[in-house]
């Protein structure tokens, strides 16, 4: 019998996930959405026209546990330096949602939801939490994939916010 | 000095690993293992001495015990960590290599082939401690106390699931080694399957009873009130289970039908290279947060490093000696190693399925260096659908006979477990659709109870008339017969619990002082009293709490919230009223701050979850009796 060149795919599918993996641990690069308008929103509670810049739209889930890490970054936000925060629960069902909600505390002044995950796709999300900030254009201007800490405000986002705020006031 | 003894050992088992694997002469291939198996204990024994005594000059002790901590958890903290577990992988490594020294495996050349191969892995392993995971570091100036270990992980279940976890991941390193061998020999036969399935079986009744005590210890110690969460740990487990599943069953085929040889070879190559990632990802830390790369890159290389190396140089030489491997069985559509084939299909793309599930957020984490899930809807969309066929399938199987099936003789047989199934369920959705008044039950609750339904009385029919209840046939039915039948109707009894304590679970969160009632499904629970209390190495809230089903106190619950000051982390012990209709499940949550008299109570009612660990059990069973029955055979 002879060789078989079947017999070498699950060689070379391994090899390549070794070597996307490693090189996608070294590339640190992605696609963004920055500068681009918000992508349509049609959701149940949550439509285009609602949203008012500048502001945060927070994509999250009861059922994610990184999202209860950011919660009270958010409920910070909210509480302290007036930006309105717009969330959009993922694939969540309305009583998981409101019993989370109950439970952590709500920053969001308006929550879309988004059970069928249209909008992550829309959106081109890779999972939740995801974090956008839009300024007075709705124009998207920052993008955070996964958790929100402490040091991520500070350092990048609370700046930012800043500008936009004032820019919004000229 | 013991501790210096116990790295002293470990040098001599890598030198000694690396004899088995490379020197030529198989008689000193047996005698390495069986000495790789003695060193590799004496390290673990040391290590264990530390525990024992508390050397705190030994830095992994400092870190993970404490003086204080209760002897049996002194032991288990042996393994309750990355440097210590991995020696105890490394010690089933060599335990299963001494037996496959001292057992009968025939011929001489493929046993020497297999001794090396298992010689191979012990070195990388050995190597792997020594380099970056060194259990027996001292440190210069030792702590006053140690660091204690973490509070969650004190618990019987979890004492004792690591081990057995291993037990089934290493297990399949036999498998491994056994496919690489008739690979290279081009001798992959009947012969070879009877001689491999112990093995098989072996590991997976193991790894099953490893992945029931995980999840069981997430139900009644995290206090989630879940028994399985998806997370990338579960998962971990849950892939080389599948794969195993799918081993077992086509190992079967192998040896009845001479038939299948790739397949069976590649399977228990990916079987093994899982459980491989499965403890390197977790263990490291890798899986729960990318980080672990970058806190210790040379750790984080090194896995990648050993893993590319077994399970590339594995595949590698399934690419140049597969088409060696011919098989010559026809295979008719209709025949117990087609559905056999079918459930191979199912468990591997159910496998997939987690896999993307598991490692794409994973991926995602290294794009963006941030921690992103994507969740149980994932893995409802994903998984569940592919259980559905696969469980049908299971319950039809065994009627089919091997070579090729009839269908003129198969629909008589059955009939009476469809229509029985049919019978069963009509009228039991009629009865609970009117009286559940206004609320109609979720759609997906019929379609797991039909199939539960189904797999449980076609597996008992099957039964039957296997043995037509005569009292001779049943004494002399083979063990592996039993062990099918166990395990097919454990996954049935364990399909009752989940579907009842997932899709029946009535969950209540409220705020309660002293004196309070809540009301959930038919019980009452009225909080008492919540006061301190002192533990051997914790403080902790205690609330007491009156049960009383239809009206009658049958019970006083006591959860508690418990402080370990020494680690700084706090536990929730849940208190759980059991009973064969549900379980009644309460959580003391947090005090309110500004009304201190108030506390979060946390109620849930789990139905049917006791069937959960039975099956649970009865699967675990199933594969240990079939484990007896090739023992039996050979006598």
């Amino acid at each position: 019998m002879k060789r078989n060149i079947i017999n070498f795919l699950p060689l070379v599918i391994f090899l390549a996930l070794v070597v996307s993996f490693a090189t996608l641990l070294l590339r640190s690069e992605k696609i963004e959405m920055i500068s681009k308008p918000i992508p349509t929103l049609t959701l149940d509670g949550l439509k285009t026209e609602d949203i008012k810049g500048p502001a945060l739209i927070n994509f999250f889930a009861s059922w994610c546990t990184p999202c209860r890490a950011e919660h009270e970054v958010l409920m910070e936000l909210s509480e302290k330096h007036n930006l309105p925060i717009y969330g959009i629960a993922y694939k969540d069902k309305k009583r998981d949602t409101d019993r989370y909600l109950k439970e952590l505390g709500n920053p969001y002044k308006k929550i879309g939801r988004d059970e069928k995950g249209r909008a992550f796709i829309d959106w081109g999300l890779s999972g939740v939490p995801e974090t956008f900030l839009i300024d007075s254009d709705n124009m998207i201007r920052y993008h955070h994939a996964g958790v929100l800490l402490e040091e991520n405000m500070n350092a990048t986002i609370m700046p930012l916010i800043q500008t936009l705020q004032s820019e919004g006031n000229k | 000095m013991i501790p210096e003894l116990g790295h002293f050992a470990l040098i001599l088992a890598l030198l000694i690993a690396l004899a088995q694997a490379t020197l030529p002469f198989p008689e000193i291939k047996k005698r390495s293992a069986i000495l790789l198996f003695v060193l590799n204990l004496a390290a673990f024994l040391s290590l264990m001495w530390a525990y024992i005594v508390t050397d705190l000059s030994v830095a992994n002790v400092a870190e993970n015990s404490h003086t204080l901590k209760p002897f049996v958890y002194k032991v288990a903290g042996v393994w309750g960590n990355h440097e210590g577990s991995m020696l105890l992988w490394s010690l089933m490594l060599s335990l299963f290599s001494m037996l496959v020294a001292l057992s009968k495996v025939q011929p001489e050349t493929f046993k020497t082939k297999i001794l090396s191969i298992q010689g191979m892995l012990s070195t990388g392993f050995l190597a792997f401690i020594l380099f970056t995971s060194n259990p027996f570091v001292r440190i210069g100036a030792p702590p006053v106390d140690g660091a204690g270990l973490n509070p969650v992980l004190q618990d019987p279940g979890l004492a004792i699931h690591p081990p057995l976890l291993y037990m089934g991941y290493v297990g399949f390193s036999v498998a491994f080694a056994f496919a690489i061998a008739g690979l290279l020999e081009g001798k992959l036969d009947k012969d070879w399957a009877r001689a491999v399935k112990p093995w098989v079986l072996l590991a997976w009744s193991s790894l099953s009873a490893g992945i029931a005590l995980g999840s069981w210890w997430a139900y009644y110690e995290l206090g989630w009130g879940g028994w399985w969460f998806w997370d990338p740990v579960e998962n971990a487990s849950l892939m080389p289970w599948l794969l195993g599943t799918a081993l077992l069953h086509s190992v079967i085929v192998l040896e009845k039908r001479d038939t299948l040889k790739r397949w069976v070879a590649l399977l228990a190559i990916l079987t093994f290279s899982l459980s491989m990632l499965g403890t390197f990802l977790v263990r490291s830390g890798v899986l729960t947060s990318v980080h672990a790369f970058a806190v210790d890159p040379m750790r984080g290389v090194f896995i990648l490093g050993l893993l590319t190396l077994y399970t590339g140089g594995a595949l590698a030489v399934y690419a140049w000696k597969a088409h060696t491997l011919e098989s010559k069985a026809a295979l008719s559509p209709l025949s117990r190693e087609s559905s056999l084939i079918f459930n191979n299909l199912f468990m591997a793309t159910a496998c997939a399925t987690v896999f993307i599930g598991t490692l794409y957020p994973l991926l995602m984490e290294a794009l963006n260096a941030e921690q992103i899930s994507v969740g149980p809807p994932y893995f409802t969309a994903t998984f569940v659908p592919l259980m559905i066929p696969a469980l049908l399938l299971m319950g039809i199987a065994p009627f089919i006979p091997w070579k090729k099936g009839n269908v003129n003789s198969l629909t008589p047989r059955l009939k009476l477990p469809i229509l029985t199934t049919i019978g069963i369920l009509l009228p039991l959705i009629w009865i609970m659709e009117n009286n559940n008044g206004e609320e109609t039950h979720p759609i997906g609750v019929w379609v797991g109870l039909a199939v539960a339904l189904w797999l449980s009385i076609s597996t008992i029919t099957e039964w039957v008339q296997r043995t037509e209840l005569k009292p001779e046939r049943i004494k002399f039915l083979p063990l592996s017969s039993w062990g099918m039948s166990t395990a097919h109707l454990g996954i049935a009894v364990a399909l009752f619990g989940m579907i009842g304590s997932t899709l029946w679970l009535q969950e209540k969160v409220a705020l309660m002082k002293p004196g309070d009632v809540m009301e959930i499904g038919r019980y009452e629970l009225k909080l008492e009293e919540v006061g301190g209390k002192f533990g051997p190495n914790y403080a902790a809230d205690a609330a007491q709490i009156e049960l009383k089903a239809s009206g009658r106190k049958i019970d006083t619950l006591k959860p508690e919230r418990r402080h370990y000051p020494v680690a700084q982390q706090g536990t929730t012990e849940a208190a759980i009223r059991k009973s064969w209709r549900d379980d009644v499940y309460v959580a003391l949550g947090e005090q309110d701050s500004a009304k201190p008299e108030y506390w979060v109570i946390r109620a849930y009612v789990h139905p049917l979850v006791p069937y959960l660990w039975l099956g649970y059990v009865m699967i675990a069973l199933g594969g240990f009796l079939a484990l007896l029955g090739t023992r039996k055979k050979k006598a």
